[in-house]
């Protein structure tokens, strides 16, 4: 069975959602920014597709917690089990669903049988749960929890313990039902555990009850003249009692990641035919080496015919193919859900190369390492500016940053710009091959940070230096080359007529070796990146400190100002600018 | 059940798919349970139609009788399974169907789940649901019925058709031609050997179910029936005669014994009705057209007609309402009272008409309805449909949203799914009776039957005693 379609309309934080599902997506992995509302599409899918027959709703089930408003929520499913596509189940609620996801009320020729499965939830929060036809007159058929049953879809949330014992919805329990007389067999153990726990109990217990059951008479709560310690197996605790055991310790008292893995064990078990199963958060209480295993396991089991995930984990993302990933975004309630589509160039490559900027809301791709650390390093000390002001820190809005790789900065930005994420180039300026595809993802609403034409960072930063910060830029360049003899090797490699190079303090060149600022200037910044000085995102880090060191300065030259419209930018609550500049359509050329 | 039943039901299990003719009163309905219980006991699944609510309801409760579970076996008509198809799928049988059975539309129905039937995501649906199946009473399919079938059984292919062609009276105006036997069902589904014993007269009758297994072969062939050469015990010939008739109707049987009296037309069915004072109860046929009347008439007439149209109503259902002759109809059609007119024995009737004369909500209507049912001196010997209509227009009153006949038609459907109740003493036709059992049959007017068919369904519906009331000895038809 194939969940095919799937369409939300006022559940919890989404107005509306429709989601078309192709169909040769077996396994899912839903990402996107924290409270994009992943987990609220896992609960849809559960609440509508599993067996329960009650749920427990609240105001705030309600998108705008406005209960006027009822739910919808509505399932295509295809690859239908033989037993559901039976007239004993739904075999006269057929719908069709074709390759491209349109519906026909029957399954006509051309389209492959499905049921629209819908979950209303009205004002008075009660649920009904009814087979929908497309272009069909209500009412609908309902349908029990005996056939949702049927469905075999499972959730592992963070209240696995539940699966762990044998309690009416658990998979334990399900396995258990396949047994014969299984329930009188429970029902025996419970009694002969009555009888074994009231033949062990300490007569110090006893009395001790009794006692209880004097001094309840005292008070005047009726006469309790047989009051004794037992089992409880009314009511709920009837099921519960019963839990796995690993040895002498309940499973229950093991690791979240553990009992979560023991729980899709037993589902896996428990499903008589194929699953559909949902993960929330699949990383929650796994270490790398155990997440990467489940994945695997996941995406390979046979068991499994389609699995759903949410994750924040960039190394979840890492194991998985880029057409794997669903990017969810949510703007005013309303919510879209984009697949990574095939067609897209560099999705792989970016997923390999920056697999956090998929859990990001706001991407910045830059051209290389120097960049990335240069960011890093600022953002630090932004988000410690914007921590005093009580404003929001870049990790609080979603900044990711991406490698770019190079030239590949523009396409990959583009790529996610197209997933829906806010995205931005910082990139150099000496590059002319990259210009057109810069202008490309500007018309993808890729915001472009760059320097001025024919600028990369270090030349943009360098020009404005004066020589005691060159003389202190060049001894950052002895901390990131090692020492003063090989930096002076680079400058002398650069250095065309040859002059002398006598020691650290530009400003001796200027007296001493023939040097004029400006071709001090030139010739540091032409070492300094062909040399590679600072490409490495540590020394990029180095070098933000440098920067911030004489940010005020700065902050009046060219340099500054694009950083500071970056800052502006990356801070900024509100998502898109709606004016974009453009240094490569605008000024420069 | 019984070892031989189950050995033939094996074999026929075995030999799918197949045709079989059987005579009347030969165990065709136990044997229909029995292949669906066989089928049952290795989690095979069977569907089985046939053509009739009754024919349904005697196969029910045989499957009840055997224990099988309602999850291994669907039972319906073959229309009420065509309109489910139709119903559930528009797209596919190429025309939109109402929510609302109109089995007056029934053939296009067929029609359209024939293509419902054809389609691949449908002929799966049958193949995954269904391991067997059955068709029961095959001789009354015409030949669009034929068709639909045959895209069934294309998808369920043990397939076991079950018949008798000397019962085949469903002949209605307008329809396409039915089967052939030989042609249609031989040449689709091998003809399976089988001999046969008189089932249904074992213990009743035995002799009598001898008789009519002989009789069956001349009456294949067109012959005659000679009565007065017959001495056969249970069965009587007499010379028409209205006051015999009555007399062999309310002659004492022993107690808890059935007895139907066939006649031939809806009208002769209510004269014998009227005439037995209420003893016997008319059955209506499904569709209720007798009924249908009353109720549109209500809906469509003003309240201020309601006691006029309610008392000429009552008078065909009930005896005893000679008072309500056509001077107090006149008076109650131009609104005006009838309490003060002398009519001794019914002034409680008079008193319920009056007290609706001036226009009555559907409620009061349905309560005066009540009240005429409990007044004294009256005999409802048109229960079915007295009783049928009272509750659809009481239905209709508690709701805003359906009329009476509306309501009325939601309770002849759903009679299709519960099955309907027979009276021990019932008023019918052949073509109601079809399938059922009785333990005494009067047949009222033989010579008049349509052909040998309904003669020979009229005889063998009853298991003791047949009595057969014609003008001449020699059954002619």
């Amino acid at each position: 069975m194939r969940i095919r379609h799937l369409h939300i309309e006022n559940f919890r934080g989404i107005k509306s959602l429709d989601w078309l599902i192709p169909p040769d997506k077996k396994f899912v992995c839903l990402i996107g920014p924290g409270d994009s509302g992943k987990s609220s599409i896992l609960d849809a899918l559960y609440w509508t597709l599993g067996e329960r027959w009650s749920l427990s709703i609240t105001d705030t089930d309600y998108f705008g917690g406005d209960f006027e408003n009822s739910i919808t929520i509505r399932v295509v499913l295809s690859d239908l089990p033989t037993e559901i596509r039976s007239h004993w189940q739904l075999g006269l609620n057929l719908s069709g669903i074709n390759q491209t996801g349109e519906m026909a009320h029957d399954p006509i020729d051309g389209f492959e049988p499905c049921v629209v499965v819908q979950l209303t939830i009205d004002k008075e929060m009660e649920p009904t749960w009814s087979l929908y036809r497309p272009d069909g007159t209500e009412p609908w058929e309902t349908i029990s929890s005996g056939t949702r049953r049927l469905f075999s879809i499972f959730k592992i949330d963070d209240r696995v313990d539940n699966h762990l014992r044998w309690t009416r919805t658990s998979a334990l329990t399900k396995l258990s039902d396949s047994n014969r007389n299984m329930s009188e067999t429970l029902a025996n153990a419970l009694r002969a555990a009555q009888d074994a726990v009231s033949e062990v109990i300490p007569s110090s217990m006893n009395t001790l009850a009794a006692d209880i059951g004097t001094q309840l008479g005292k008070i005047g709560s009726g006469t309790f003249p047989n009051l004794k310690p037992g089992l409880d197996i009314s009511g709920s605790a009837s099921s519960g009692i019963l839990a796995l055991f690993d040895g002498d310790i309940p499973l229950t008292n093991f690791g979240l990641g553990t009992r979560r893995l023991a729980a899709i064990a037993t589902q896996e078990m428990a499903a008589a035919g194929k699953s559909v199963i949902l993960v929330d958060e699949i990383e929650y209480g796994l270490e790398p080496h155990r997440l990467v295993h489940l994945l695997k396991h996941l995406r390979s089991e046979a068991r499994h015919e389609q699995v759903f995930v949410t994750t924040h984990s960039a190394i979840a993302i890492e194991q998985l193919d880029s057409a794997d990933l669903a990017v969810i975004a949510l703007v005013d309630g309303a919510m879209s859900a984009q697949f990574v589509p095939h067609d897209l160039d560099f999705a792989q490559a970016t997923l390999r190369g920056s697999p956090s900027a998929f859990l990001a809301k706001k991407i910045i791709v830059t051209e290389g390492k120097t960049e990335i650390g240069l960011l890093i390093g600022l953002i630090e000390s932004w988000d410690a500016l914007a921590s005093e002001n009580g404003t929001a820190t870049s990790s609080a809005l979603g900044v990711a940053i991406a490698d770019g790789k190079g030239s590949n900065a523009p396409s990959r930005a583009i790529v996610l710009s197209k997933l829906g994420y806010d995205v931005s180039l910082f990139v150099d300026n000496d590059n002319r091959t990259m210009d057109s595809e810069i202008t490309e993802a500007n018309s993808h609403s890729v915001m472009v940070f760059r320097w001025d034409e024919g600028k990369c960072t270090e030349s943009q930063l360098i020009e404005t230096l004066d020589a005691q910060n060159l003389t202190d830029l060049l001894r950052l360049a002895c901390n990131t080359r090692g020492d003063f003899a090989t930096v002076k090797s680079d400058l002398l490699n650069f250095s065309l007529e040859g002059p002398r190079i006598p020691d650290l303090q530009v400003g001796n060149w200027l007296i001493d070796a023939n040097f004029t600022i400006h071709s001090a200037r030139t010739l540091i910044s032409n070492a300094a990146r062909k040399s590679k000085w600072f490409k490495d995102i540590g020394y990029g880090i180095l070098l933000s400190q440098f920067v911030l060191e004489r940010y005020e300065q700065l902050s009046v030259e060219p340099f500054g100002v694009e950083l500071n419209r970056l800052r502006e930018y990356l801070y900024a609550t509100d998502t898109r600018p709606p004016v974009q500049r453009n240094n490569v359509s605008g000024e420069n050329f | 059940m019984e070892r031989e039943l189950r050995a033939t039901a094996q074999c026929i299990c075995n030999s799918l798919p197949l045709s079989l003719e059987m005579p009347a009163g030969t165990g065709k309905t136990h044997l229909v349970a029995a292949i669906a219980t066989i089928a049952a006991e290795t989690s095979k699944r069977t569907l089985i139609l046939t053509h009739t609510h009754s024919g349904v309801d005697a196969i029910r409760r045989r499957l009840n009788r055997f224990g099988v579970s309602s999850r291994a076996v669907h039972v319906d008509t073959i229309t009420g399974w065509a309109f489910d198809l139709a119903r559930s799928y528009p797209l596919l049988a190429g025309t939109p169907i109402p929510a609302v059975p109109d089995w007056s539309r029934s053939a296009e129905y067929i029609a359209g789940a024939t293509r419902v039937a054809g389609s691949s995501a449908i002929r799966d649906m049958h193949s995954v649901s269904f391991d067997y199946f059955i068709v029961d009473e095959y001789q009354d399919c015409n030949q669009n019925q034929h068709r639909f079938l045959l895209e069934i059984a294309r998808a369920i292919p043990l397939t076991c058709v079950l018949g008798d062609r000397l019962q085949g009276i469903f002949r209605f105006r307008n329809e396409a031609p039915l089967v052939d036997w030989d042609v249609d069902v031989s040449s689709r589904f091998p003809p399976h050997a089988q001999t046969f014993e008189a089932q249904r007269w074992k213990g009743h009758n035995e002799v009598l179910g001898e008789w009519l297994l002989s009789i069956r072969p001349g009456l294949l062939l067109g012959l005659p029936l000679d009565l007065s050469a017959i001495s056969i015990a249970g069965l009587t010939w007499k010379t028409i005669d209205s006051a015999s008739i009555v007399g062999e109707a309310l002659r004492s049987r022993p107690p808890g014994e059935s007895v139907l009296l066939l006649g031939k037309w809806a009208a002769d069915l209510d004269d014998l009705g009227r005439n037995l004072r209420g003893v016997y109860e008319v059955m209506e046929e499904l569709q209720g057209k007798f009924m249908i009347e009353f109720l549109s008439l209500i809906d469509n007439s003003p309240a201020t007609d309601h006691a006029f149209l309610l008392a000429q109503f009552a008078k065909k259902c009930f005896t005893g309402l000679a008072g309500i002759d056509a001077a107090v109809l006149r008076k109650l059609e131009s609104g005006v009272t009838i309490s003060h007119l002398s009519r001794p024995g019914i002034e409680v009737v008079q008193q319920v008409l009056d007290s609706i004369l001036t226009g009555s909500s559907l409620d009061a209507l349905a309560n005066a309805m009540g009240r005429i049912s409990r007044a004294p001196n009256l005999k409802l010997f048109k229960r079915e449909a007295w009783n049928d209509s009272r509750t659809a227009i009481e239905n209709a009153s508690g709701s805003e949203d359906i009329s009476a006949l509306e309501a009325f038609g939601r309770i002849r459907d759903s009679i299709r799914h519960r099955g309907r109740r027979i009276a021990r003493r019932s008023v019918s036709r052949t073509l109601l009776v079809k399938g059922l059992e009785f333990d005494h049959v009067i047949i009222a007017d033989a010579d008049r039957l349509k052909d040998y068919a309904n003669l020979y369904v009229a005889l063998t519906r009853s298991r003791k005693t047949v009595t057969v009331f014609s003008r001449r000895s020699i059954i002619s038809l």
